[in-house]
């Protein structure tokens, strides 16, 4: 991996190589000022995690605003910490089932413009989520996504909502040729 | 009076007014389905709103308590505000939602430029619709269309709303719609011969996939450029600036430390 990434590095902006960096060496200096200041983002989002729990603190009762950007990249930390590992496992079979209403459209389309759009939709739907959600638990590198439908976010929320429009209404065709 | 109580908070009626009209709008969306009869899987349609039920729960936990509610700080910030802007937005979106699903269902009734189907007349890719539509390759007008509105929104927001379009500083969410639309058009059209393997051998063609690169790769350079842009204009906030301005602590100030750190 540290090879791949000095290849592509000098082709990345600053800020990218330097978040590729801090969840490579994430634990690098810990315990020191040093590593609190680089990695206090996603240290903060681990702890809410860790203190969530299997049932959570209770709605209302966490810290979430103790991690930064918690409106809108690290939504997923406050719902752990507040709703617990249930809570948290909750929303993501959510985004799962309409992962997997998204896949068996595309699969049940007639027509290959129907599949690709829906697999396309559906692809970008959960590229967006899993790395929302694979940041907040740093399993991948942060990348200032927003977690849709649930994050702060304005035109976003309306780009989803009409992805998911696509998917439903070409599910909604698949359904009438299958009458 | 008009409280209620859950997990030993005290919620007050007006924090649960707004998940409730959400609540309504949601159940006015699944009556609009079930009158136009529609015949896909609801499963996306009641994952959506319980998320979007979710989302709305949070956001009112946050405005209403910044902090922890077991201090006895805590008050109501920017709930009218915020909340309410969000329930709007929300139901706003519901709407986007059954507009698009009832565009399928104008096939007979409304004609539009005669194909009558909006998302195929995007990118023609059916033999029936070529000739009304005006012959094939319509997939390169909706990228050029695509690019021009990313392109043009990038610059009425870095001049009109100190660099931000609905909250998105590079408004590249109207992309995720229009371009797979476009390279969806492009795949079914081209498809058929783009085949990888011919007689069992390795063949891809440059004249056939570069042009699909290239789509593919336009946004990332648009996008790329979007940033230098706005990098040069000092409104993108950069690694360095992340990490010493924003702490934790800082973060209990109010909404207008944020966005003064945001648009630095």
């Amino acid at each position: 991996m540290y090879c791949t990434f000095w290849i592509i590095a000098p082709l990345v902006p600053e800020y990218i190589a330097e978040r590729f960096m801090l969840w490579i060496d994430f634990w690098r200096a810990f315990p020191s000022a040093e590593w609190w200041d680089r990695s206090y983002q996603t240290a903060n989002a681990l702890c809410a995690l860790r203190a969530g729990g299997l049932l959570g603190k209770g709605l209302g009762l966490g810290d979430p605003y103790l991690v930064p950007l918690v409106n809108s990249d690290f939504i997923y930390a406050a719902i752990a910490e507040e709703l617990g590992f249930i809570g948290s496992l909750s929303v993501i079979l959510l985004y799962l089932s309409i992962m997997i209403t998204g896949i068996r459209t595309a699969f049940h389309c007639r027509r290959r413009f129907d599949f690709f759009v829906v697999s396309a939709m559906t692809v970008m739907l959960s590229c967006q989520i899993i790395i929302n959600i694979g940041g907040a638990l740093n399993i991948l590198p942060l990348t200032g996504v927003v977690l849709p439908l649930l994050s702060r976010s304005g035109f976003s929320l309306i780009t989803f909502t009409a992805l998911i429009g696509v998917i439903m209404a070409v599910s909604h065709k698949n359904g009438c040729e299958n009458l | 009076m008009f409280n209620i109580t859950f997990s030993g908070i005290l919620f007050s009626l007006r924090s649960v007014v707004p998940l409730l009209v959400f609540a309504c709008a949601a159940s006015a969306v699944v009556f609009v389905f079930k009158c136009i009869n529609y015949q896909g899987s609801f499963i996306p349609a009641a994952a959506l709103i319980l998320l979007m039920e979710l989302g709305l729960l949070l956001k009112v936990r946050l405005a209403i308590f910044p902090k922890n509610a077991l201090y006895p700080e805590t008050i109501p910030v920017g709930f009218n505000g915020t909340v309410w802007y969000y329930v709007l937005l929300y139901i706003f979106s519901l709407v986007v939602l059954v507009v698009i699903v009832m565009l399928f269902f104008c096939r007979r009734q409304i004609r539009l430029w005669r194909t009558g189907r909006l998302l195929e007349w995007l990118s023609v890719p059916h033999k029936r619709d070529r000739s009304a539509s005006g012959g094939k390759d319509k997939y390169i007008v909706t990228f050029a269309a695509t690019v021009s509105i990313v392109g043009m929104l990038i610059v009425l927001a870095s001049l009109f709303n100190d660099g931000k379009f609905l909250f998105s500083r590079i408004p590249w969410e109207t992309a995720k719609v229009l371009i797979p639309l476009s390279l969806s058009g492009f795949l079914t059209e081209n498809s058929r011969l783009l085949q990888p393997f011919q007689n069992s051998k390795l063949t891809i063609s440059l004249t056939g996939w570069g042009p699909f690169f290239l789509m593919a790769g336009v946004p990332l350079f648009l996008f790329s450029r979007g940033e230098v842009y706005l990098a040069l204009t000092r409104r993108l906030r950069t690694g360095n600036d992340l990490y010493n301005k924003h702490s934790a602590a800082s973060f209990y100030c109010d909404k207008e430390y944020y966005f003064s750190v945001s648009l630095y």
